[in-house]
């Protein structure tokens, strides 16, 4: 197997798995035969590949409009996700579980949104209130998510610190309305600049340097926690409405 | 009723002629549209799973040993419905040549 049919093969997996069972084979033969002959490999490739993934799109969004499932039940998922989101938002902001506010390595928030993605996509799968022991697993796997998430956090935070301070270089980045800039200085070097509101974010005592963190919200940012809460909603409901037990009933009127 | 997508139409106008498998139908529409509709396996096999869902067409297996060798042939659903289309398409050329044809006049 050539590296070209790996990469197909590998993209046939985004189709869900129904589908791959009925088509899967054919459209990779379909595929060989269209390779073996096409003047222009890379344009060919490419085309291939698009459409390969557009397709996947086009069948999950067939999938979840065709649940079984009532619109209205489906939205039990999504909004227990946005509930446990908003919850997990409130108690960060309030009890500053962030040490000093912000987060301050911009992967952090990556991580965050990664984690609760994917947290929303388990709940979305496999919750159900009324069925006590998919609820059980799901509570379950929130706390698992509670816990796993903020050491994650923790330690990308600790371990960028750490690259700051060795580095001993400036850092800065800016959301619409959010600017953090991060800076390491010598105790008796570079002075700060005047009026600003910079914070001694930590010290090392061995070395004697220490980290500055200048960190402004506009009032007029944009509600980033309710945007995301909202995303993750959507992501548990499409989850909840291409889940395995209700794709596999629509596929079998093809075999 | 919905007009058809060009698309779909060539596939189902490459499958009227006779029962063909997957990448026989791509070569075909290739061909028929002068090479400005080019299809990817995605975009055809997605086409052949609505046409199937819809029963304008059927799908056997040309030999029944092996998975990646299926054959698709129109149905007489699929047939009528092309025929319908191809009635539109007639209705439409024939009102657009009135219009120019008033207008050059």
């Amino acid at each position: 197997v050539n590296r070209v049919d790996r990469l197909f093969r590998l993209l046939l997996r985004l189709y869900p798995a129904s589908w791959r069972a009925v088509f899967g084979a054919e459209m990779l033969g379909t595929f060989q035969e269209g390779y073996a002959v096409a003047r222009h490999k890379v344009r060919f490739r490419l085309r291939e590949f698009v459409g390969l993934a557009l397709g996947a799109v086009r069948e999950w969004n067939r999938l979840a409009q065709q649940s079984p499932e009532p619109w209205l039940r489906s939205l039990e998922a999504p909004l227990l996700v946005f509930l446990l989101y908003g919850f997990g938002f409130y108690v960060s902001v309030n009890m500053e579980l962030w040490a000093n506010g912000p987060l301050l390595f911009p992967g952090s928030y990556v991580l965050l949104a990664g984690s609760c993605g994917v947290g929303a996509w388990i709940v979305g799968r496999h919750c159900t209130v009324f069925q006590p022991r998919r609820f059980l697993l799901t509570v379950i796997l929130s706390a698992a998510c509670l816990i796993a998430i903020p050491y994650g956090v923790r330690a990308t935070e600790s371990a960028w610190i750490n690259h700051l301070l060795n580095a001993d270089g400036n850092f800065h980045y800016h959301l619409p309305g959010v600017w953090v800039t991060i800076e390491s200085h010598n105790q008796k070097g570079v002075p700060l600049p005047l009026g600003s509101n910079w914070i001694l974010f930590i010290q090392r005592n061995t070395d004697g340097r220490a980290l500055y963190v200048r960190h402004s919200l506009r009032s007029d940012s944009p509600p980033y926690g309710l945007v995301t809460g909202f995303l993750f909603m959507v992501l548990a409901l499409y989850a909840r409405r291409t889940s395995r037990r209700l794709s596999g009933a629509v596929a079998s009127n093809i075999r | 009723m919905n007009p058809i997508t060009e698309p779909v139409f060539l596939i189902l106008l490459s499958l009227a002629e006779h029962p063909r498998h997957g990448y026989a139908i791509l070569k075909d529409v290739e061909e028929m549209s002068a090479g400005r509709v080019v299809l990817s396996t995605g975009t055809l096999y997605g086409a052949l799973r609505r046409l199937l869902d819809d029963g304008w067409i059927d799908r056997v297996a040309e030999d029944r040993t092996s998975r990646d060798r299926q054959t698709y042939s129109l149905t007489a659903g699929g047939l009528k419905r092309l025929k319908a289309e191809v009635g539109r398409l007639k209705q439409m050329t024939r009102l657009a040549n009135l219009r120019v044809a008033g207008r050059e006049a």
